[in-house]
């Protein structure tokens, strides 16, 4: 084999998800993919199990019968950073960590469980279960990732009026106990996102922060539900669950002035939550954020240029509102 | 159709978006004053009273 002359930049990979058409069925890559808008392909935690210790025989070498790996019973993680786009692709990662079908808003009901599911099983709906691909654009001197049967187990939502036009960007994590198929030569079809749909804080309307009228720099809201995963078959894990909670988590920079003065004592001395208005972005159909009862969890004093409150709250359910709406439909 | 508070004091969902109403709308209703709703969500019923609309004498 000669030497290769091939070269490849870092931006000549796509990552792209689509539905499962059965959870962690790789059906879905032959249908119609929808790209993200990531910052760069980063290396997912492959974690594959490996033992390299040296065990008793004859001298101090790590011995080539001692060496084990396991690449089945593992969990994969891809962690995404990129640009929100209010379309298809995104609004999946959002609605596949609330668990909501694709014409919902992205809502943390009351008394909020997730889905639990079984690998091979018909999904529970159009989004609880991803493929996502690593494509890069020349599948003969190139090699892509797919990884099927993904949850999203974190997704947040930030922007800062300061940078790049207050666009919203993301980031999520996504898990998958299934085996990934890390030499695929597919070439799927996928559908770019596009730059007419970015969600801006120069659109949004009607901001408070635990029930004050504030003036915004930043923010950042955090939806995180740890997957679980357990039984066992030749392709991987079997059954995949959330964890004990899903939290739902907002840093914000405001203005400190008369409105929000307050703040550090209330944090001070707050029994109870916040019961109006905790957290609230009017953005619609780009991201909007509702939340109605939260409790400060931090307000901190901040410096620049002028005078901030780093604030720091916790949505609570009380039984009645949701955790948390994201408004993702006209 | 016109909807009002029951109680001041409750804790009304931001359901504003669901009702057919803005954000603003939203905060009138909750101090107690009457707005116009395109529906009324199932989470706000027991919340709010539906004014009659009162029909015109020609």
């Amino acid at each position: 084999m000669a030497v290769s002359a091939k070269v490849f930049s870092p931006k000549e990979w796509k990552v792209a998800i689509v539905s499962d058409a059965t959870n962690a069925g790789d059906t879905g890559i032959g249908s119609t993919m929808l790209q993200l808008d990531v910052d760069s392909v980063g290396m997912p935690s492959l974690n594959p199990n490996q033992v390299v210790d040296v065990r008793s025989g004859a001298g101090r070498t790590f011995k080539d019968e001692d060496f084990f790996q396991d690449n089945v019973l593992r969990v994969s993680e891809i962690s995404l950073s990129g640009t929100l786009h209010s379309d298809a692709g995104h609004k999946q990662l959002l609605q596949n960590i609330t668990n909501n079908t694709s014409a919902q808003n992205g809502i943390v009901d009351e008394n909020h469980t997730g889905t639990d599911q079984r690998y091979g099983a018909n999904v529970t709906n159009n989004c609880s279960s991803l493929t996502l691909v690593m494509q890069p654009s020349d599948v003969t001197n190139q090699q892509g990732l797919e990884f099927f049967g993904c949850v999203v187990t974190s997704f947040a939502i930030s922007a800062d009026a300061g940078e790049e036009g207050g666009r919203y960007k993301f980031s999520a994590t996504l898990q998958t106990g299934k085996k990934p198929d890390l030499a695929s030569t597919a070439t799927p079809t996928i559908t770019a996102y596009a730059n007419t749909n970015i969600p801006k804080l120069s659109t949004a309307t009607g901001i408070r922060t635990m029930g004050k009228e504030v003036v915004l720099g930043s923010f950042t809201t955090t939806i995180e539900h740890p997957a679980v995963f357990s039984g066992v078959t030749t392709s991987g894990y079997e059954v995949v669950g959330r964890g004990a909670e899903i939290a739902v988590t907002t840093e914000a920079q405001v203005k400190y002035d008369a409105n929000t003065k307050t703040m550090i004592n209330d944090y001070d001395v707050q029994t109870g939550a916040n019961t109006s208005n905790s957290f609230v972005i009017v953005n619609d159909n780009a991201f909007g954020i509702n939340v109605d009862n939260a409790v400060y969890t931090n307000v901190a004093l901040s410096e620049g240029d002028m005078m901030m409150l780093d604030v720091g709250i916790k949505s609570v359910d009380n039984g009645t509102n949701p955790l948390i709406t994201v408004d993702v439909t006209s | 159709m016109k909807i009002a508070i029951i109680d001041k004091g409750s804790s009304l969902p931001n359901c504003w978006k669901e009702c057919g109403a803005s954000f603003e709308d939203w905060e009138e209703l909750k101090a107690g004053k009457e707005v116009s709703v395109k529906k009324v969500s199932d989470s706000i019923k027991n919340l709010v009273k539906v004014k009659d609309n009162k029909k015109e004498s020609k």
